[in-house]
Formats: structure tokens, C-alpha cells, sequence
């Protein structure tokens, strides 16, 4: 069931558990193979985005950090949803389609 | 009111504003079109650019006469700055800064100086396309093909590791220079024919210096490394970067489409279990260091967002042995003003538009080399 739409920003579909992170006080609860989701990418965040099947975020365009980083780490990636920290809650399980730009619940 | 438009615009056709404006326009459009809707959670820094009111501008004027009236060339000046994108960043932060003075008449002279040196450096380097609208390329082929021949390649089964040490060395620049001068430590240049490597491939250099700036964070003093490079061979995947080199753009998936890694750090090629090392070590780092931002107060991070703009120059002002931290004016034009914590651009005019509107800053650039005051 699609739940958002964003910007695909980089290609790709991945199945995970939703983990919304807000910074270095999340990196515990955090698991090899979760989604991260957040409202934008922080430095603080890299431990974390280095263990993610996918990123969602709120904000962001092709060229905004999670972005440039997704691809360079081929997960895929969908920005500018808007509401994602919003309509996303821990334990979900969800499946990002980057190339579509679109968050679905599974 | 419509006779004073029309005479404007009759006024700017016939206007000779160097070419660079132009390119610049169309780079700095397609730029920040591609990084809206931005959140960027440090300082507001157009509120910082917009508050300077020439005394950045003034400062870099001062610093740039005295390196011509040495006779520093420009290829000598370019060699200081970091990288191409710093540069280029650095006049778009100079544009803004001149787009909201308020007494653009004496600041005039010196304005069209400091743009003037610094296209002109920025000249000297580039190879081509100096604001970037498809490519940054600062190496010759015959540079390219030494890099080739000499450097320890890895295959593609390290792809993922060299994608996880760029994304730990991206964030160390994150998190040592904010949203405003992550440039400063992360340049991506290319792309470029590695054919010399294996028919139709191409390279990409992911360039991170000034990853220990201890004028600006002591705390870097432990940080193991100065510089990284990442050598990257691909397929053909369509890559192209803007005016900031990081902000790269692929038409095809990088990882299933590499073909050999090398990383360079310091000066030493690392193998393997190196590079998955450093990786791990490197984010630990950006995590850590993540946090020196966050403690300032608004007044620390005012004078800190300082620190960073002058330190984009900083060799330049050690080539003219004067002081390279901000001017008391420039202290005290920011610390009087109210800049607030974050920032979102939720949007972006199309280009006519934004030529065109006296919002932007081109519309100022091109001012600037009118009569119109």
C-alpha cells in the first residue's frame, strides 16, 4: 500500500524496518538493514546511513546530502516527502521504491 | 512606472557585462533548482551574507591587491584555494554579500576588482566549462594516464567499501564545515576518459582536502589524516556535477557499474583492509566531531560562520603574511544583526524568472556592470 510520494533520488527498491532518527542518540537502536527515516540528513547520522537498506527524509532534492550519498552507496532513496517522519513510525515495515519516489507499507 | 522598466531592460541589452555572469546564472540556477526544497538545520548563512554589507567584500579586496601588487599570478592564487568548487562558492557567497548592500555606489570599484581576480583565477585552473555546467575537470589526459598507470587499483568487490569510506569522509566535511562549507573538504572532479585503463571507461576523482583544520577546530588535532582521494573507474554511467562538484548526478547505478577503486591518502595508497578500516575509523570521527557545531551559542556560531569564510582564503592571505580571520567590521556587522538558526528553500523560480528578478542576485550582477546608479 503506497503511503508517500517523494523525489526517487536514487534508484532502487528495498524492504526494511522504519527506524526515524533524529541524530547520534539513535545510533543504538539502529540495525544493519532498517530504513532510515528522517527529517534531513545529519553528519551525526553516517554510522547509521552506513548500515540502511534505505533512506527516506522529509526535505531535500537530487543534490541534497541523502541524496548524493544513497547513490553513491547504491540503497535506494526517496527526499521530499514531506511527512515522512510524520506518517512513519518505528517497527513499521515498509518497502521504498527510489526509482518511483514512493514509500509503501508492507 | 512602465516607461522606467522598459528603459531598464532597454538599458541592460545594450549593457556589456562580462560573459562569466552568464555561465554563472545558468550553473547557480540549475544548482540550487536541484537542491530545493532545502533544510539546513546550522546558521542561516544568507541572512549572514546578507548582513556583511560589503565588509567581507572589503576584505577580500584588500587581500587580493596586495597579492597582485606582489605579483602573485593567478595559476599561483588557485593553487591556495582548496579546490575549483571552494572557489566558486566562495564568489557566489561574494555575489549574495554585494546583492544586499545598501550602498552598492561605493562599493562598486571594488566589487567588479574582486569578481574580476577571481574569474580570473578560477580561469587559470579550469580546463573548461569554469562553472561547472556539465563537467569539472582541472586534470590534463596525460595527468589522467599517470594516475592510471601509477596507482594500486582494487576490483570491483571493494566498490561498496570505497562507497562507505566516501559516505564517512562526506560527513567528516559535514560535520566540520556545516551546510554552508562542506566544499572546502569534498570536491568530486570529472568526469574523464580512462580509456587507457579499458576501452570506453571513465573517472571520477572524489577529492577530500582540509580534513584536519586545526585554525578552526583544534579538536581535529587527533584526526589521523590530512587529505583522501578516491579513484574511481567506471562504465559510462552519465555522470555530471555542478557548480559544487559534490552535488554529482548519475544516469546509471555507480556500484554494479564500477569497475576499480583507489584510494590515496596522505600521499600513501591503501589496500583493502585499509580502506574498510579508515572507513570505520572516519565515521566515528564525523560522528564526534558532528557535535563541536552544536555547542556554539548563536554568537559563537556567528563568529565561527566567520572563521569559515575567511578560511576558504586562507592561503591567500598567508601568501600576503596578513591575518586571515574576519575583520572587526565584519564581526561587528554579524554580530548586530539577527540571523536565526535554520533554514528551508522551499522552492525555486525557473530561469527567466530568476535572471530577471530583482530577488535574485544576477539581476544585481549584471547591475553592477550597468550605469543604472
Amino acid at each position: 500500500m503506497k503511503i508517500l510520494k517523494g523525489i526517487g533520488a536514487s534508484s532502487g527498491v528495498a524492504e526494511g524496518i522504519v527506524r526515524v532518527v533524529h541524530g547520534v542518540k539513535d545510533i543504538e537502536r539502529f540495525n544493519e538493514g532498517d530504513v532510515l527515516v528522517s527529517e534531513m540528513t545529519e553528519p551525526s547520522m553516517v554510522i547509521m546511513m552506513n548500515k540502511a537498506a534505505a533512506i527516506v527524509t522529509d526535505g531535500g532534492g537530487i543534490t541534497s546530502h541523502p541524496a548524493i550519498v544513497s547513490r553513491e552507496l547504491g540503497v535506494p532513496c526517496v527526499v521530499n516527502t514531506k511527512t515522512a517522519t510524520l506518517e512513519l513510525r518505528d517497527g513499521m515495515r515498509v518497502r521504498v521504491d527510489g526509482t518511483a519516489g514512493e514509500v509503501g507499507l508492507l | 512606472m512602465e516607461l522606467q522598466v522598459k528603459l531598464v531592460c532597454f538599458r541592460f541589452m545594450k549593457k556589456n557585462y562580462p560573459e562569466w555572469i552568464n555561465q554563472y546564472a545558468r550553473s547557480a540556477h540549475q544548482a540550487f533548482s536541484h537542491m530545493v526544497p532545502s533544510r539546513w538545520s546550522s546558521l542561516d548563512g544568507f541572512s549572514v551574507f546578507r548582513s556583511l554589507n560589503g565588509t567581507f567584500i572589503d576584505h577580500i579586496y584588500n587581500l587580493l591587491s596586495a597579492l597582485k601588487k606582489s605579483g602573485v599570478s593567478d595559476r599561483q592564487m588557485w593553487n591556495m584555494f582548496s579546490n575549483p568548487s571552494s572557489l566558486r562558492c566562495a564568489i557566489t557567497f561574494l555575489i549574495v554579500e554585494y546583492q544586499f548592500i545598501t550602498d552598492k555606489r561605493r562599493f562598486r570599484d571594488k566589487t567588479q576588482f574582486v569578481f574580476s581576480a577571481l574569474n580570473s583565477i578560477l580561469a587559470a585552473g579550469m580546463l573548461e566549462d569554469a562553472w561547472v555546467e556539465n563537467k569539472n575537470c582541472v586534470h590534463t589526459q596525460a595527468e589522467i594516464n599517470i594516475i592510471i598507470k601509477n596507482s594500486l587499483w582494487h576490483g570491483s568487490k571493494m566498490a561498496k567499501d570505497a562507497a562507505r569510506l566516501y559516505m564517512s569522509l562526506a560527513s567528516m566535511g559535514f560535520s566540520l564545515y556545516r551546510d554552508f562549507f562542506p566544499q572546502e573538504s569534498h570536491e568530486i572532479f570529472g568526469v574523464y576518459d580512462a580509456s587507457s585503463f579499458q576501452k570506453d571507461s571513465k573517472m571520477i576523482i572524489k577529492y577530500f582536502p582540509r580534513l584536519r583544520p586545526l585554525e578552526i577546530w583544534s579538536e581535529t588535532d587527533s584526526f589521523p589524516w590530512s587529505e583522501f582521494k578516491i579513484y574511481h573507474i567506471t562504465n559510462d554511467i552519465g555522470f555530471r556535477c555542478e557548480l559544487i562538484g559534490m552535488h554529482s548526478i548519475y544516469g546509471k547505478a555507480v556500484l554494479p557499474n564500477t569497475l576499480a577503486i583507489a584510494v590515496e591518502a596522505d600521499g600513501k595508497f591503501l589496500n583493502s583492509e585499509e580502506i574498510k578500516e579508515a572507513s570505520e575509523r572516519i565515521a566515528r570521527f564525523a560522528t564526534d566531531y558532528s557535535s563541536l557545531s552544536e555547542r556554539l551559542s548563536i554568537d559563537e556560531f556567528k563568529l565561527k560562520f566567520l572563521d569559515w569564510e575567511c578560511h576558504q582564503f586562507i592561503e591567500l592571505f598567508r601568501a600576503a603574511k596578513m591575518d586571515w580571520r574576519p575583520s572587526k567590521e565584519m564581526k561587528r556587522a554579524v554580530l548586530d544583526a539577527n540571523i536565526p538558526m535554520g533554514l528551508a528553500i522551499d522552492s525555486f523560480p525557473e530561469f527567466a524568472e530568476y535572471e530577471k528578478s530583482q530577488e535574485y542576485e544576477v539581476y544585481w550582477l549584471k547591475e553592477l556592470y550597468s550605469n543604472l546608479n
